[in-house]
């Protein structure tokens, strides 16, 4: 045979040198559309009537939505929503009318995101509120943001969706470590308090370490010395987290490895009063030895300082040649 | 003296257009068409101790000779391409700013010729090519009025006036 019996195509013959944008078949058009953010969706749908169905049948697919439960302007962006209120009373209603309005948008069929981001600057955020918003948006992860107290509820987010999330991050909150306890296990949970809030006690903060996740991310100006101390602990003899990010400030890093006692490790005691003096390798070796099982470390540190030099360079040199999958320093390089 | 050395020269697979021209290309270049990989796979052709010129040939009623011309050009250049991981280019989907520049040139054509593209790579399931011809086709749309879209891509306005005005409407919804 010279030709194969399998296809038979006759009535799939198109004059395809004739195409046009909108002659295309919906399937290929859609694929198109799906390209587009929300912002060049818009005039798209008013060319035609059926530039106008293509783009109502089709999905908006965006990398992270952002709401922002503010009293700003309601804005509607590719990637980020303002939900707006217009007064200082962002009301329930208020919210589940902007959402109703949202889930019968003309704009897409569906809206599907990598990441949900919400960013609520008052106790304005109720449970049924964080049902509605999960409700109608796919999306594979979440973090939310409070600027303020945040009510218990709010963090019902997580729970309440029933999605299940890839990573949960809390931002400027206060609350105490039995939500975060609460939460089901995740790929990553970042937590970051700031003195602006009260943030955890040493000994929330010893009970959230031992959560399994798989990232944690710990971003707080620690109270006491010895609390870090006890973290490490917590970690070697618990779970352990295939990344952990610990940032502090950077003199506490100082003052911390300063106090480790080294001789237990078999290692000579330096005083880091003046680390420039010094050379603190062995006592970095002694400290990364903690987190041996881990991944990757990341070392946050804030604020400028002639020691972050020596800390970085001696750094790099205890790490060469670690079981480490990275480490990243980009805080402390200025 | 000069012995024979045996060369073990690359598979070819025979292709026939629309309009009954037929093409020969490597196994390993066609390869990144599922149709017809899966053609290839099911007919046991792989296994045939067959010369190309016994050869059946795998007609492709959707594609015309230009653009299947054109489409295995593409399956040349991407052949030593790593396989594509689905999940990873859902994810990058939504980007239509990372053409490859061997594609941006290639893909600057006429829209007729774009659109002819875009059905054979659909047809013949070579993802990587319907998935940069779809971003170029995003990009063209991108920043544009809606008199520029229909200019550009010679729409026609069949709205009536009135339903112009419930669109305005609508869309104010989301004005920025």
């Amino acid at each position: 045979p010279t030709h194969c019996p399998m296809v038979s195509g006759d009535d799939l013959d198109v004059a395809a040198r004739s195409m046009t944008l909108e002659s295309l078949p919906k399937e290929n058009l859609y694929q198109i559309l799906s390209k587009l953010g929300l912002r060049d969706r818009k005039p798209v749908r008013q060319c035609s009537k059926r530039m106008k169905d293509a783009i109502e049948q089709s999905d908006l697919s965006v990398g992270r939505i952002e709401l922002i439960f503010n009293k700003t302007n309601r804005n509607f962006f590719d990637v980020k929503l303002d939900l707006f209120d217009g007064d200082d009373n962002l009301s329930t209603e208020k919210i589940k009318k902007w959402l109703s309005e949202l889930g019968q948008s003309p704009f897409f069929r569906r809206l599907k995101a990598d990441e949900l981001s919400i960013t609520c600057h008052k106790e304005n955020v109720s449970e049924k509120v964080a049902q509605n918003v999960t409700a109608l948006i796919d999306f594979e992860s979440i973090s939310v943001r409070f600027m303020g107290r945040m009510q218990p509820g709010v963090l019902n987010f997580a729970r309440l969706s029933g999605k299940k999330f890839e990573s949960l991050a809390l931002y400027y909150f206060s609350l105490d470590s039995k939500n975060i306890l609460a939460l089901p296990s995740m790929r990553s949970l970042s937590l970051y308090a700031t003195t602006t809030t009260k943030g955890f006690s040493d000994d929330e903060l010893l009970e959230i370490v031992g959560v399994k996740h798989k990232r944690l991310l710990l971003s707080a100006n620690l109270s006491e010395l010895t609390t870090l101390h006890h973290l490490i602990e917590e970690i070697r003899s618990s779970v352990v987290p295939r990344e952990i990010t610990i940032n502090v400030d950077e003199d506490y890093w100082v003052r911390f490895l300063a106090s480790i006692d080294l001789r237990e490790e078999g290692n000579r005691l330096v005083d880091f009063s003046d680390p420039t003096s010094h050379d603190p390798c062995l006592e970095f070796d002694s400290w990364f030895r903690y987190f041996l099982d881990t991944d990757t470390i990341y070392l946050g540190s804030h604020g400028s300082s002639g020691k972050r030099n020596v800390l970085i360079s001696n750094m790099r040199k205890e790490m060469t040649g670690r079981p480490l999958c990275s480490l990243s320093l980009s805080r402390l390089i200025s | 003296f000069l012995f024979p050395i045996k060369m073990t020269s690359p598979r070819m697979i025979k292709l026939t257009s629309n309009d009954d021209k037929t093409f020969e290309v490597e196994r390993d270049v066609i390869k990144q068409s599922v149709t017809v990989n899966t053609l290839i796979t099911d007919l046991n052709m792989d296994d045939e101790d067959v010369s190309v010129e016994n050869q059946m040939a795998i007609p492709l009623p959707n594609v015309d000779a230009a653009t299947l011309e054109m489409v295995i050009t593409w399956c040349k250049q991407h052949r030593e391409d790593p396989p594509r991981n689905e999940e990873e280019e859902e994810k990058k989907e939504k980007r239509t700013d990372d053409i490859p520049e061997w594609d941006k040139t290639f893909l600057d054509v006429e829209q007729s010729v774009l659109f002819a593209l875009i059905l054979a790579a659909n047809y013949m399931d070579i993802k990587g090519l319907l998935d940069n011809c779809c971003k170029t086709v995003a990009n063209m749309i991108k920043g544009k009025t809606p008199d520029e879209i229909r200019k550009h891509f010679n729409i026609k306005n069949d709205f009536t006036p009135e339903e112009e005005e419930q669109i305005r409407k609508e869309n104010a919804w989301c004005e920025d």
